[in-house]
């Protein structure tokens, strides 16, 4: 149990439990969406949170960007922020260990992902059946059923880390050879680029491509932080919407007037 | 059309509202979607809407059609479908389809794009390079955001009920312009974000008779500073463009091909 307490073990898993339902459902605390704020629980969870927070800053900007829009599955990288968090503070192993332990069990994850969701189906034609049949109670619960699997989507893999993770991890950290520390130390460095990819590819690149070249240079040249960047982003953001909201009335303005001459 | 006798009370929409967030994406399948959910969300307020039997079978299987969209967009759609039921009842079907329908794939295309893409580009950044430093102010900042956000969560549906079919022309003027200007900001953090967070280097060198050696990546850093992060993102953007690859298979492939070039001595 990686020298846990049955009392830390259970708050853990709790706590994906939590996150699982909230993050399926209402939504409400979406601070958990956030890498740094997962690795800060679980690290406060085990008593120290400080040391949460590296590991939460890799993660977030590994996992920026990387949204199972529409539907789509992919790595769920919640699990990967607790196990790798456990792993890490835990063992003492460094942060590349813990991601080669976390992040195939968010992987692994996808899997289960794409079962619920097939099963799913057929409980939701399952329903529209009942329905039609006036099993009321039934058929419009469906999604409730559909929900708690998707909660044990969280708790399960956790569960099974904890509690029997520790002789894998144990038997994986004397095997890794030293070409395939290294090699995730690489990893580490270029997983990033998956989420950078996704969002390249849901922003208006091509229409405002010239902002992109801008805030490259404002970091690559200029060596500016990201929230000074941020705020030059905001003000272009604002000036540029102020104008079109101008721009667009005018149109209005110009459409109506016209109208009135044509009458 | 015939109006329905009952008519909702705010208790009953903010039921309905109660329902359909407990659920919301939780009943995502590949048959309906989000269909099991807005079934889960609605069944009270229909069934006092429709005490017949027939009519309630009939309305539940009507709203348990595919559905999906951004969770704050399909709330706010999923409330402005209930006014409908209670403005147009039974005979409404069809219209209501038509509108969730038709107002699912753009609402989901610009929720989506702001708040699952442009605003956590923004703050998650922030949050991760002030975590590095120790500090958790970035990660509060990103809290705040989320919780204000909360709270308008937990009105959309009440918004779309109050608004019924007077929701489109709402959307399609202002949010056209917000997303633009949000498209801006985030663009100009993702250009700095791709250099600061994709750090590799190539070890590479030549070694010349003379003595001296060409370091590649001194080379690179002439051209363009943080070349290496720019070439691998184009490569990594063009393979996701129309879903060449998944996202699972990127992040598999970057796993792997960072360890063997890092073996290789390519990479470090």
């Amino acid at each position: 149990m990686f020298g846990m307490n049955i009392l830390q073990a259970l708050l853990i898993i709790l706590f994906a439990g939590i996150m699982g339902a909230d993050v399926m459902g209402p939504q409400h605390f979406l601070f958990w969406r956030s890498p740094v704020g997962q690795c800060l629980i679980t690290a406060a969870i085990l008593g120290n949170p400080m040391a949460g927070l590296p590991v939460g800053a890799s993660l977030a900007l590994m996992s920026l960007g990387v949204v199972g829009l529409g539907g789509a599955s992919v790595p769920n990288y919640r699990i990967t922020s607790i196990v790798t968090t456990i792993v890490v503070l835990q063992t003492g192993q460094p942060f590349e260990v813990g991601l080669a332990i976390g992040l195939p069990v968010g992987m692994m994850n996808v899997y289960l992902d794409v079962m619920i969701k097939t099963i799913g189906a057929t409980l939701a034609t399952n329903a529209q059946k009942q329905i039609e049949n006036h099993e009321f109670e039934k058929g419009t619960n469906t999604a409730l059923i559909i929900l708690a699997m998707n909660i044990c989507q969280y708790v399960l893999p956790v569960a099974l880390v904890i509690f029997a993770g520790q002789p894998v991890v144990e038997a994986l950290v004397n095997i890794i050879p030293n070409w395939l520390y290294k090699g995730l130390q690489v990893a580490g460095k270029m997983l990033p680029v998956t989420g950078m990819a996704m969002l390249l590819n849901y922003m208006p690149v091509n229409k405002h491509w010239q902002f992109l070249c801008l805030g490259f240079v404002l970091y690559s040249y200029l060596n500016l932080k990201i929230l000074p960047i941020g705020i030059i982003g905001l003000i272009i953001a604002v000036t540029h919407y102020k104008r079109e909201l101008g721009l667009s009335r005018m149109t209005v303005n110009a459409v109506a007037g016209g109208d009135m001459e044509d009458e | 059309m015939s109006r329905p006798e009952y008519t909702l009370t705010e208790a009953d929409v903010k039921e309905a509202n109660r329902r359909y967030l407990r659920v919301s994406i939780g009943g995502f399948n590949y048959a309906t979607q989000n269909g099991t959910g807005v079934v889960y969300g609605l069944a009270k307020a229909l069934r006092k809407l429709y005490p017949n039997d027939d009519d309630y079978a009939e309305a539940l299987l009507n709203e348990s059609k595919y559905f999906n969209s951004q969770p704050y967009f399909a709330s706010a759609i999923i409330g402005a479908a209930l006014a409908m039921e209670q403005e147009l009842g039974i005979e409404g079907k069809d219209a209501i389809q038509d509108f969730k329908t038709g107002l699912m794939g753009p609402t989901a295309g610009i929720g989506d794009s702001i708040f699952w893409i442009m605003m956590p580009a923004i703050f998650t950044p922030i949050a991760a390079a002030m975590a590095y430093e120790g500090s958790i102010v970035g990660w509060l900042i990103e809290c705040a955001y989320w919780i204000v956000l909360a709270f308008f969560r937990r009105r959309f549906f009440l918004y779309g009920y109050k608004l019924g079919g007077q929701f489109v022309p709402l959307i399609k003027d202002q949010l056209s312009l917000v997303t633009d200007a949000i498209g801006i900001l985030g663009l100009t953090v993702l250009g700095a974000l791709i250099p600061s967070t994709i750090t590799v280097k190539t070890p590479l060198a030549w070694e010349l008779s003379t003595g001296n050696s060409i370091v590649i990546q001194d080379m690179l850093d002439t051209l363009l500073p943080n070349f290496l992060a720019v070439v691998i993102t184009a490569i990594a953007a063009r393979l996701l463009v129309g879903k060449k690859i998944t996202m699972v298979q990127l992040v598999f492939g970057v796993l792997i091909i960072s360890v063997i070039l890092s073996a290789l001595g390519i990479l470090a």
